[in-house]
């Protein structure tokens, strides 16, 4: 499976797991190009990034400025997810 | 944009809180105004416990802010050269039209310019606390006293999906020559028009941000990650976290979970809660740089204080 679409499937099991996208089903999500197409105002995005990175990089990553222009389609959500699992990687390393 | 503030300082602060603490679930209806406004979103996250309430009117609370300022700066109310109220648009209608007189009279304000900046929501303290400073360019200004105001008269006003809106009025004195703990540096406000008509999106709000951190800092010696604290508006504490964080701001700059939790959403005055609650419990440092902060829909102010 092609990295894109790991990262893909993995948002959409991350959904699953938020109260207010758990309707979402796998399908919608691999279909869908941005995340109006799928209901996910602004705000539930912010809560969707926080709460990702206080589940998947222990609260220890802090966004970055240049992911803002990235957070309207869901190829550039998934590049963002990707990033902060490396991040919190690098972190544990040191 | 800079000015020579050498001279200026800012302080004594004061705040007039509404005087009855209630929690949310004291507003009738307020899960389901919640879940209106913020549908699918705990408001348990949102880090506030409590909120103020007038019972009385605003002018009360005006006055007695007015009083501990003055107390404070040690000068008599006959010294003020101009007070200037800040507060939001949607205040404006209940004010009415001898609002300042009835203050000038009320706190023996009798050598005192009233003036009004508003239009500009939460950030309109900031643009008065650059006009407060401008003033000085007349050289018979001594004192000047900027004060912040915001009330939400009706309960279901109050519940956003930003914020939860509280009462209370700030001030500061701004004096020539004084001992106040902070001068000023600069101010810049910029506006996200797309967010004035209701389409702002996380590009617009960042764009605004930055676009008034690059004017505030210019110029000014300083730099963003050199700022001992910033002190933000008191919006949802994951709103705050992420507005701060997607213009450079590092979280533990941030100084606002306390003063939010206390006193929740107090619009114009935001920035000065925050202020003076690092102050008593921490305290402004000389030399050191600190940063306000206040954003509303379709704008953006900071404004760049340095410790006396």
């Amino acid at each position: 499976m092609p990295e894109t679409d790991e990262y893909l499937s993995k948002f959409s099991d991350f959904l699953r797991t938020q109260q207010m996208t758990s309707h979402l089903t796998h399908e919608e999500v691999v279909q869908a190009h941005t995340r109006e197409e799928l209901g996910i105002s602004s705000l539930n995005m912010i809560m969707l990034l926080m709460n990702y990175i206080k589940e998947h990089a222990n609260d220890s990553v802090s966004l970055k400025p240049e992911w803002v222009s990235r957070l309207n389609d869901l190829e550039g959500i998934v590049s963002v997810l990707r990033e902060i699992d490396q991040l919190s990687l690098e972190q544990a390393s040191t | 944009m800079s000015a020579p503030y050498d001279s200026i300082s800012l302080g004594p602060f004061a705040c007039a809180f509404g005087d009855l603490e209630r929690k949310p679930a004291d507003i009738a209806d307020f899960d389901a105004l919640w879940q209106a406004q913020s549908a699918d979103v705990e408001f348990a996250t949102m880090g506030c416990g409590s909120f103020r309430t007038m019972s009385g009117p605003v002018e009360t609370y005006v006055l007695d802010c007015v009083r501990r300022l003055l107390d404070e700066h040690g000068a008599p109310a006959g010294a003020i050269d101009h007070v200037i109220f800040a507060t939001s648009d949607a205040c404006l209608e209940f004010l009415g039209r001898d609002f300042a007189v009835r203050i000038l009279e009320a706190a023996d304000l009798t050598n005192c310019v009233p003036t009004v900046l508003s239009f500009q929501q939460c950030c309109s303290s900031l643009a008065a606390l650059r006009y407060a400073c401008d003033l000085f360019a007349d050289e018979d200004v001594s004192d000047v006293v900027v004060l912040t105001l915001d009330v939400t008269p009706r309960d279901d006003d109050r519940v956003r999906s930003f914020a939860l809106f509280s009462d209370a009025v700030t001030g500061c004195v701004v004096s020539r020559g004084g001992s106040g703990p902070l001068r000023l540096v600069s101010t810049a406000v910029n506006v996200d028009h797309e967010g004035l008509l209701g389409r702002d999106s996380f590009l617009s709000r960042q764009q605004a941000a930055q676009g008034a951190f690059t004017k505030v800092f210019r110029d000014s010696g300083e730099e963003l990650a050199g700022v001992t604290k910033v002190f933000p508006t008191n919006l949802y504490r994951p709103v705050t976290l992420f507005n701060a964080t997607i213009t450079g701001v590092h979280r533990d700059q941030l100084h606002f979970a306390e003063p939010l939790a206390s006193y929740g959403h107090c619009g114009n005055g935001d920035w000065v809660i925050n202020l003076v609650d690092y102050h008593t419990t921490v305290g402004i440092r000389s030399g050191e740089t600190y940063l306000a902060q206040a954003s509303a829909p379709g704008f953006f102010a900071c404004g760049l204080l340095v410790g006396t």
